[in-house]
């Protein structure tokens, strides 16, 4: 049974942190706050961190990986930074303001001397030559890969995007970073082309939500935008090959709430005690406390009957699957009904996730192997303050196909595998987000910050220590 | 959003409102309170009148203080009034709201019933005001592909059916309307462009006279000009780009002048003081009513405005629906010759049609202009931007000598103004430009590499069409050549950009009829605005996946498609003439140098009459009264809640 393993809880923002997105070429992680700055955090592996196949997750003894702040970006940001994203190449960083601006930021050239031939960007380097003093994390140089940044440089915005007339809540680069797309409490969904010399234009500026728009994401691949609003729908958009950028489907949670399904313990199968006590944390983790209950049924408050705000999104690795998470707490998968751009999704599942609403989701590769049906693992957490971990699966029948040729309604499961309370404290949990590399390394780090400031990173451990 | 077409008026309900609070009531002269205690409570009696009553005397100084227990202050009504609206960058929507029922259809019929049956109530003055209408040819062309679609009829013409208004209209139990369109205001409006344009470039040159002798104010401003007749692109504008502001065309908009035209000049040949006309517009969008509520359209002499009431094309339509108008019932009037229209029904000219763009062929004008008055034959070389005929470029030159005379462009859309916003910001260092200006060092140096090596490896900028217009054309130029033309289209900066905030222009307006749909046709149920009610739940078609473009009328598909085909009807009836001929739109001989033999007698006779008008209101009322006839000024609206800089009031808040 997996487990939430802490692995480093950087020193923390001064003000609610929102947002943490690792970069997806450099061992980078980035947060951001109410502070108005970007925290650049260096992490590297230990060399240990190769997973004896592909999805499994290492033993909580193993070797940790070490994370540490190298850098703080001071904006000229007027408000919040609400959200941040790293543009696929890595290079490139934007931030969404509550001052309704969207800045891009690129590291500065090299002072000349080697930056130029080298090339900033600097993926994976191999082991420096020499030690850069006075850097106090540094024990773990052994590791043959992935180590940390160490010259990270100054950060300079390079242009800003204005247009939104209030509160921008996410941005989000499309797949092959040739898109940016922001939204906001203005209602709208825009769509920026990069251009050369880190200019961009405004291709699309779609209005059709009728409320505060809280979240966006590309689709992993194709250049397909999801976006989630308070008016609780969920719109796909597209560029229409015969017009403009437009919706092409419009989604609006139906779906029953159905319990949490949590798998039974394999624990007879092999009992350790680290299989024992993996599973009734994640028990514990996931059922109410007996005060909770007690609260809960003072309280007996009917479910809502109104629509809910759809707070997050998130993608399959596959590109199939979409979840979203709701105001009350739980998370509903989408499925994709045919092989066109524009085919159309249906609701395929809801669970009961969190007891409060669900701010976020990140979806990444994981677990139960392709084979086997897996689909990856899903990251969810909200104001409950709970970090929950999913194995997502689809049924695959005896030749390893999945058994559901992609036109029909798919199937999934949706099993926690890991869980934890509290993870940043009594404070809400704003986002997470999965450590994604390309040569497998890392799988299952997850970072999270919350409203106290704070930033944490976890890992996914096979088993509890 | 400040954009008509993005607005749908029936659907209100907007959390942000609250988040921008209206200050006004509270402004408006607070009166010192004498209850120094704070504990009151606020009383409605049943006519409404609301009155504060202190609580804390009659609870606390009890019967020992006789006066406090009678204390109650009527409170004063707080009154918000469309200029405060205005003035203020807050609550779009509820601007949107009061507008509406300001200035709607059934203020019109409530004026045609005090005029046909005047009231007995002598409260009430007698309604004395002689009604006059000025229809927008976008408007007719809507209603005319509306009846057509609705009665599966032939569409009529736009003189025919501007026509068959008038004399529908001009019926004594209607009120005796005066019926034109504005196309002669716009021809007005398009002769002072060219002459705003010449202004800015002697003024550029040092060699502008103000023949007002600096009474009005004004000088020339410099370039590119902004056009300025879109009131969505306005009030845009000067909310969110107040820096922007010095570049707009400040020549009156087809509506602007018709108001001046009607009310000043056709009201003093009539006999008729401004405030004895009562004159309304049928425009294509909803926000030329809030254009037809700035101060500069009010006179304070006469406290009349210069247009009474906007109804857009929807609300018009509505109008001559409860009047019983039918648009396909012959009338005398059918038969009317073109030429002879400026007659005792016809206030001026009928639909001159200039050609260029269905949104006042702004840009059109001045390449004609610019091409006219150069000595040498000239060549227009066009390009769409993103393949989108709502943002394209426009570059005027000598190919003898590779002279860009005029470089233009049209931007239609919130997103190519978007663009538009940005690209002018880098020309000509207006703007906020944030980020941009405070490049480092290094950035900049990075930047500046990589366009040297971009440039060495030039192509043809975009999918071009080159249209040689005249003369020798651009057959068999050397590469060299064709390169060093290039570039000097890419350098030239931008001169006028006609700018319309709704895709497609003026013919796609909010205000335009909704396409038609089958429910409408059958008769069923619709709302004030003559769209099918119930509104379909815009989520409830996950249920049902669309099968795909031919998924039928139901799906979001099927409307958007029909949506598209609809303007373009639109577009294609607003040109067609009298007796169905085609006005070329934007035909590449236009720009040719025999271009004014071109022109029809009706255009000659417009401009004479244009001419004259303008001779005569300068006459009378000296050249800053003609300037005050056609022109017009913006103002930056500051973010009057929080005080913020510009649009954003929202930065001031802490969050």
């Amino acid at each position: 049974m997996p487990q939430l393993q802490l692995i480093a809880s950087p020193q923390s923002h001064a003000e609610p942190a929102w947002a943490v997105a690792f970069n997806p070429k450099r061992n980078l992680l980035a947060s951001c706050s109410t502070d108005k700055t970007v925290r650049l955090y260096s992490y590297s592996l230990p060399s240990s961190s190769k997973p004896v196949h592909q999805h499994a997750f290492p033993s909580a003894s193993s070797d940790k990986p070490v994370i540490h702040h190298v850098k703080t970006i001071e904006t000229e940001h007027k408000r919040t930074i609400r959200s941040l994203a790293w543009a696929p190449s890595g290079k490139t960083l934007a931030t969404g303001s509550f001052d309704s601006t969207v800045a891009i930021w690129e590291e500065l050239d090299g002072d000349g001397d080697e930056g130029e031939e080298e090339g900033q960007e600097g993926v994976y380097k191999p082991k420096a030559p020499t030690k850069v003093s006075g850097d106090v994390d540094m024990d773990d140089d052994d590791g043959d890969e992935g180590q940390g940044e160490r010259d990270v440089k100054e950060w300079e915005c390079v242009t800003t995007l204005e247009g939104h007339e209030s509160e921008c809540k996410t941005v989000g680069w499309s797949a092959d970073g040739a898109l940016l797309a922001s939204c906001s409490r203005d209602k709208s969904v825009w769509v920026w082309e990069v251009q050369p010399d880190s200019d961009f234009e405004c291709i699309a500026v779609l209005m059709e939500h009728s409320q505060d728009v809280k979240n966006l994401s590309w689709h992993p691949h194709e250049e397909i935008l999801a976006s989630a609003s308070y008016d609780s729908h969920i719109h796909m958009q597209w560029d229409d090959p015969d017009g403009d950028w437009c919706i092409f489907q419009k989604l609006h949670p139906k779906l029953p709430l159905s319990q949490i399904n949590i798998p039974r313990s394999d624990a007879a199968a092999s009992p350790s005690q680290g299989q024992i006590s993996a599973y009734n944390s994640l028990v514990t983790a996931l059922l109410p406390t007996p005060e909770e209950r007690e609260a809960e049924t003072y309280l007996n408050v009917p479910p809502l009957l109104e629509d809910e705000t759809v707070w997050s999104l998130a993608w399959s690795p596959c590109g199939r699957f979409l979840a979203s998470g709701g105001d009350l707490g739980g998370i509903r998968i989408w499925a994709r009904t045919g092989n066109n751009p524009d085919s159309p999704f249906v609701e395929i599942a809801h669970t009961a996730a969190h007891s409060r609403s669900c701010f976020t989701l990140a979806w990444a590769q994981g677990g139960t192997l392709l084979a086997a049906g897996g689909l990856g693992i899903l990251a969810s957490a909200g104001a409950d303050g709970k970090i929950i971990v999913w194995q997502i699966t689809t049924p695959v029948s005896a030749d390893g196909a999945e058994a559901d040729a992609p036109s029909k309604k798919p199937k999934v499961s949706i099993a926690p595998i890991a869980a934890i309370r509290e993870a940043h404290g009594v404070a809400d949990v704003n986002c997470v987000s999965w450590l994604q590399r390309e040569d497998g390394g890392g799988q299952g780090v997850l970072a999270s910050c919350a409203d106290d400031g704070s930033v944490k990173v976890w890992r996914v451990v096979a088993d509890a220590e | 959003m400040a954009f008509s077409g993005a607005l749908t008026i029936t659907d209100l309900d907007d959390f942000l409102t609250p988040s921008q609070a209206c200050i006004i009531p509270v402004r408006n002269g607070k009166a010192q309170s004498d209850m120094t205690d704070g504990s009151t409570e606020i009383h409605i009696d049943s006519d409404n009148n609301y009155y504060e009553v202190s609580t804390y005397s009659t609870a606390v100084a009890g019967p020992s203080n006789p006066k406090a227990a009678l204390e109650k202050k009527a409170l004063e009504r707080a009154e918000i009034n469309l200029n405060d609206c205005l003035a203020c960058s807050g609550c779009i929507t509820s601007t949107e709201s009061l507008l509406i029922t300001l200035q709607s259809h059934l203020e019109v019929l409530t004026y045609i019933n005090s005029i046909s049956s005047p009231s007995i109530d002598e409260a009430t003055p007698p309604e004395t005001r002689r009604p006059f209408l000025s229809i927008s040819p976008q408007t007719l062309a809507s209603l005319s592909a509306y009846h057509s679609a609705l009665t599966s009829r032939p569409p009529l013409p736009l003189g025919l059916l501007l026509r068959r208004i008038r004399h529908f209209l001009s019926a004594k139990e209607r009120g005796s309307w005066t019926v034109g369109d504005t196309t002669f205001a716009r021809h007005l409006s398009l002769r002072e462009s060219v002459q705003e344009f010449e202004e800015r470039r002697a003024y550029a040159k040092g060699k502008w006279v103000d023949r007002t002798g600096g009474q009005g104010g004004y000088t020339p401003g410099p370039f590119p000009v902004l056009a300025s007749a879109c009131p969505g692109w306005v009030c845009y504008a000067e909310k969110a780009q107040g820096d922007l502001l010095p570049l707009m065309s400040s020549v009156r908009s087809s509506q602007g002048v018709a108001g001046a035209l009607v009310k000043q000049y056709w009201g003093e040949k009539a006999g008729l003081k401004p405030n004895e006309i009562y004159h309304v517009t049928a425009m294509p969008c909803y926000d030329k009513k809030l254009e037809a509520s700035r101060s500069d359209f009010y006179s304070e002499a006469h406290t009349t405005r210069d247009v009474d009431c906007v109804l857009t094309t929807g609300e018009l339509d509505l109008l001559l629906q409860d009047l019983g108008f039918n648009p396909y019932a012959p009338t005398p009037l059918d038969h009317f010759s073109p030429s002879s229209s400026a007659s005792a029904t016809a206030p001026w000219p009928d639909l001159l049609t200039p050609a260029g763009t269905s949104s006042g062929s702004y840009l059109h004008t001045l390449l004609a202009h610019i091409s006219a008055s150069h000595p040498r034959p000239s060549a227009l070389h066009t390009r769409k931007l993103r393949d989108s005929a709502d943002n394209e470029e426009y570059i005027l030159y000598d190919p003898d000598t590779n002279e860009v005379l005029f470089k233009g462009a049209k931007v239609y859309g919130f997103r190519n103004l978007q663009n538009l916003v940005r690209r002018v910001g880098k020309e000509t260092g207006l703007g906020r430009g944030k980020g941009a200006g405070k490049l480092g060092a290094a950035v900049a140096a990075r930047r500046k590499k990589a366009r040297a090596g971009a440039e060495s490896s030039a192509s043809t900028p975009g999918t071009g069409a080159t249209t040689p217009a005249s003369g020798t054309g651009a057959d068999g130029v050397e590469v060299g050549a064709e390169l060093e033309r290039l570039k000097r289209w890419e350098e030239k900066k931008m001169d006028y950009v006609e700018v319309m905030a709704c895709p497609s222009g003026c013919v796609n307006g909010g205000g335009q009829m909704k396409p038609v749909t089958p429910a409408a046709a059958a008769g069923m149920e619709v709302d004030e605005e003559g769209y099918p009610r119930p509104m379909p739940d815009p989520g409830t078609d996950t249920a049902k996946p669309k099968l795909g473009k031919e998924g039928g009328e139901d799906g979001e598909e099927g409307w958007r498609w029909s949506t598209k085909e609809w303007v373009q009807r639109v577009e294609e009836l607003y040109w067609v003439g009298e007796g169905g001929l085609l006005t070329p739109p934007g035909s590449p001989g236009l720009t040719g140098g025999v271009e004014k033999a071109r022109e029809g007698e009706a255009e000659v006779k417009a401009d004479e009459l244009a001419e004259r008008i303008c001779r005569d209101v300068e006459d009378t009322l000296g050249p800053q009264g003609r300037w005050e006839f056609l022109r017009t000024r913006f103002r930056k609206v500051e973010g009057d809640v929080l005080g913020g800089e510009g649009g954003v009031t929202l930065e001031a808040v802490t969050w």
